[in-house]
């Protein structure tokens, strides 16, 4: 009984530390907690491990499917447990406050909306590091101009209330109709299945589902701005060199599951 | 006078807090939906996926319509929550709302989102104020995701269909029209002179089989996910037998007739559950968020798919695959 309950004082103790305000330990305490140190040996781990064993790096491409791949990639390149993968935005948003010097990983488009990052690699691809957006449709009978009562798909690239303000940014465009999707294969289906009036996609996606259909697709407006491939950045841009050089041995296919085909510094 | 003061501002502003804090409440209360549904497997997954993606703007409480809760009890558990919306997975689910309008009428105006339940359009009809989602995999979505991993650009597909799914095959048709593929379609009971019957819709298919290969130039068969066409009889005859011997390939509505076991297709699909629960989340958010009327929503189809590919049997058929379009294929049968 005094075991656990010296164990729950060095516990309390340490959730006072993390919030700063331990108050004063009693040496009687103290004594006790000295012979039952062994007690709090998996708190007190769990403490360091928190401290320092957080992540490097966090990875968030949306749309592939392709985390377990990507998991794998990273862990073989950077070791065990130092880059989490993961498969929705929302989830990438949660990590953040909680892991704040961790490098991310992620659409260009993700660091236009996240401020403090500064880029420290940038994703090329065809010698390209940025690219545009098409709302495109295959219905004659929509224009710009109609757009805002319609229902449009696109990937969720980024949290929905963002989504809107890139919608708005680059096509300037109030929709709130914006249909998400995890998966950029449900873009075509979308269009085809006629569940939107309208997708919003890369000019890459756009290539790659031309090569997907035989509908006949319209482009109806470009985005003002040329948005980034996958980036890598930190706060402050200040990140682990080591981190730096492996990453720019990540090899190919790994490469390409990120969309991209090389790192360079920008 | 100054300590009177003092009270009388404290009081004040603590009467500003109070009401604040009642009105920041009062508009940041969650919207309360009572998902009726069995509390199992898959249907589980959708639910916490919806919850996660709906976020804390909503609150759904569950009940476990495989515990046969009384119409009284949903009615109760409905009005204690004051439930904006009823969320209903699986048919069991849908008749009990129809308990649910006939026991009080005043049900009737509570939006109701069908979610995983086979042709929930059908079963919903009549169900006021509805919206949701079918849950077959759309003949479209099959037959166009096969094509994108296939070398061969077929453009001729054949179905065997009974008469209740007669407006889906219309609708598909008119989908791949688009897509520069024509349905051939043949009907296993329509003629009214027959019963319906699993040998009767056995004849029928071996006697069409020829004609729509040999006139009709057929390349591929699609298996509709409909027991009248997909039973232990038709599968060692018909799929398993003539089929196979004309190297036709299958591509089916149910992912487990891709499976090794039965290997009766050589593509097939079942809905990605994780990507429904998404598209049930916008539809509910297009309801509560963008006061979109629940009849302007209506019925969609299922939009993401979970796809298999056997093989071994595109080996056997001869049937060449695009390498580099296999990623999108959740499960490889090698």
């Amino acid at each position: 009984m005094q075991g656990r309950k010296h164990g729950n004082i060095i516990f309390e103790h340490v959730l006072f530390t993390l919030r700063g305000n331990a108050p004063l330990l009693n040496p009687n305490n103290l004594r006790l907690t000295v012979i039952n140190w062994w007690r709090a040996l998996p708190i007190v781990a769990l403490f360091f491990s928190m401290a320092y064993c957080q992540p490097k790096l966090l990875v968030c491409i949306p749309g592939k499917q392709n985390t377990q791949f990507l998991q794998k990639g990273f862990d073989k390149l950077l070791g065990p447990g130092k880059a989490i993968v993961i498969g929705k935005i929302k989830d990438l948003e949660d990590l953040l406050p909680t892991n704040p010097d961790a490098a991310i990983i992620s659409s260009g488009a993700f660091f236009n909306y996240v401020s403090g990052y500064t880029a420290v690699l940038v994703g090329k691809r065809n010698k390209q590091a940025y690219e545009k957006f098409f709302i495109v449709t295959t219905s004659k009978g929509i224009s710009k101009e109609t757009l805002s009562e319609k229902n449009i798909g696109i990937l969720g690239f980024l949290i929905k209330d963002r989504l809107i303000r890139f919608v708005y940014d680059q096509f300037n465009l109030t929709i709130t109709s914006l249909e998400k999707v995890n998966k950029e294969d449900d873009l075509l289906t979308m269009l085809g299945m006629e569940a939107a009036d309208a997708i919003i996609i890369s000019e890459s996606q756009y290539n790659d589902i031309l090569s997907n259909t035989k509908l006949s697709l319209t482009i109806i407006a470009k985005s003002k701005n040329d948005i980034g491939f996958a980036m890598c950045a930190a706060k402050e841009g200040k990140m682990d060199a080591g981190l730096v050089k492996a990453l720019l041995k990540a090899p190919v296919p790994l490469l390409k599951e990120l969309g991209i085909d090389s790192w360079e510094k920008p | 006078m100054g300590e009177t003061l003092n009270m009388d501002q404290h009081k004040t502003i603590r009467g500003i807090a109070a009401v604040c804090c009642m009105a920041c409440c009062v508009s940041a209360s969650p919207v309360h939906l009572v998902a009726l549904m069995p509390v199992e497997g898959r249907f589980q997954t959708v639910l916490e996926e919806l919850r996660d993606q709906a976020g804390p703007d909503y609150h759904i409480d569950v009940i476990d319509i495989n515990k046969n809760p009384t119409v009284k009890t949903i009615a109760n558990q409905c009005t204690s929550v004051d439930a904006a919306g009823l969320i209903l997975m699986d048919t069991k689910a849908v008749k009990a709302a129809f308990e649910l309008e006939k026991f009080d009428s005043s049900f009737k105006a509570l939006p109701k989102f069908v979610f995983m339940t086979l042709r929930s359009e059908l079963v919903a009809g009549g169900l006021s104020n509805t919206a949701g989602i079918t849950f077959e995999v759309p003949f479209y979505t099959l037959v166009t995701n096969f094509r994108i991993i296939s070398q061969k650009d077929f453009s001729r597909i054949g179905i065997f269909y009974r008469n209740s799914f007669a407006r889906s095959i219309e609708e598909s048709r008119r989908l791949l029209e688009r897509e520069q593929i024509a349905i051939l379609a043949v009907c296993v009971d329509c003629d009214q002179n027959q019963k319906t019957s699993i040998e009767n819709a056995l004849n029928i298919m071996n006697a069409s089989l020829d004609r729509m290969v040999a006139k009709d130039k057929v390349e591929v068969f699609i298996v509709p996910a409909d027991n009248l066409l997909v039973n232990a009889k038709s599968v060692a005859e018909f799929w398993m037998g003539k089929i196979k011997k004309k190297k036709i390939p299958v591509i089916a509505a149910i992912d487990f007739l891709a499976s090794e076991q039965f290997g009766v297709a050589v593509f097939a699909a079942d809905p990605d559950m994780t990507q429904l629960a998404v598209q049930a989340a916008n539809l509910i958010n297009e309801h509560f968020e963008n006061k979109k009327p629940m009849e302007k929503i209506g019925f969609e189809p299922t939009i993401s798919i979970k796809s298999t590919l056997n093989m071994h049997i595109a080996d056997e058929l001869g049937w060449k695959l695009k390498n580099e379009k296999l990623g999108r294929i959740t499960t490889i049968i090698k």
